[in-house]
């Protein structure tokens, strides 16, 4: 039986002109493995460079999905996140019957969650990760069924 | 952070994680990332982690946690173009030179991805 395309999403957030558009490339990249690649760049105030102009047409011209602004689609469906740079704005979610409640969303020191589930589970990480507490959060995204969001 | 408050079973079949990093010092992920893979070890579950955009920067400019991921038998990939933009020699490191099929072999193969981007 062949195998189904994986499903990645690459969340373009605040970020400077150039991280922007290695997002983009990175988001190209990911496509190789004939992954299905959706890029939400959610900071559309920023214009892409040439790289990501180019990136964004190539992932268009083979049915990849890549939007701009709050609307998220359904980015959050995808079995594996990249979340490029910081995410302030609220952003539109898909139905939350259709996001997955066990995904982890871990939350690094400025940063926000801008869209989960209401009964998600958030881990805020500390800026030291110590051993004890770094057993602790792997058993935990070991032991959850999605690969978590690191915001 | 609120982990000691979740009983997870701990899962046999993950075996392989693959960690992406992107964010440049600023940021503090490679200190986080090697606490993971030193915790990875001690289940026995493979590490790799892939290294492009700043993320190069983060293990060029620290030398005691970029050998810290090698004792702990984290695989290192950095990302020739990044490495080319930022300056980093990423064999004296050593990390393998790789590209972004490597980003896509690894993120399609692990059991588990956390993506510092």
């Amino acid at each position: 039986m062949t195998k189904p395309p994986s499903h990645i999403a690459v969340i373009v957030g605040e970020v400077d002109a150039d991280r922007q558009d290695d997002a983009l490339r990175a988001a190209l990249g990911l496509t190789l493995r004939g992954a299905r690649v959706h890029v939400a760049i959610t900071n559309a105030a920023t214009p892409l460079g040439a790289q990501g102009l180019r990136a964004r047409a190539t992932l268009e011209m083979f049915n990849h999905t890549v939007t701009e602004g709050g609307a998220i689609g359904d980015a959050l469906l995808a079995g594996t996140i990249e979340v490029w740079g910081p995410v302030r704005a609220a952003l539109e979610s898909p139905p939350t019957d259709l996001v997955d409640r066990r995904r982890i969303h871990l939350l690094r020191p400025g940063h926000a969650v801008p869209t989960r589930p209401r009964d998600a589970l958030v881990l805020h990480l500390p800026d030291a990760l110590h051993d004890d507490l770094a057993d602790q959060l792997l058993d935990v995204v070991l032991a959850s069924p999605t690969n978590p969001i690191v915001w | 952070m609120d982990v000691g408050t979740v009983n997870a079973p701990r899962l046999n079949k993950v075996t392989s994680l693959t960690f992406i990093l992107a964010t440049g010092p600023e940021q503090s992920d490679l200190p986080r990332i090697v606490a993971l893979a030193r915790a990875a070890q001690r289940r026995r579950v493979a590490t790799t982690l892939f290294a492009m955009h700043r993320g190069v920067l983060s293990l060029a400019s620290d030398d005691e946690r970029t050998t810290a991921l090698h004792h702990a038998n984290c695989d290192l990939i950095g990302c020739a173009t990044s490495a080319d933009q930022f300056g980093v020699d990423l064999a004296a490191l050593g990390a393998a030179v790789g590209s972004q099929d490597d980003h896509a072999r690894l993120v399609a193969g692990a059991t588990r991805v956390l993506a510092f981007t």
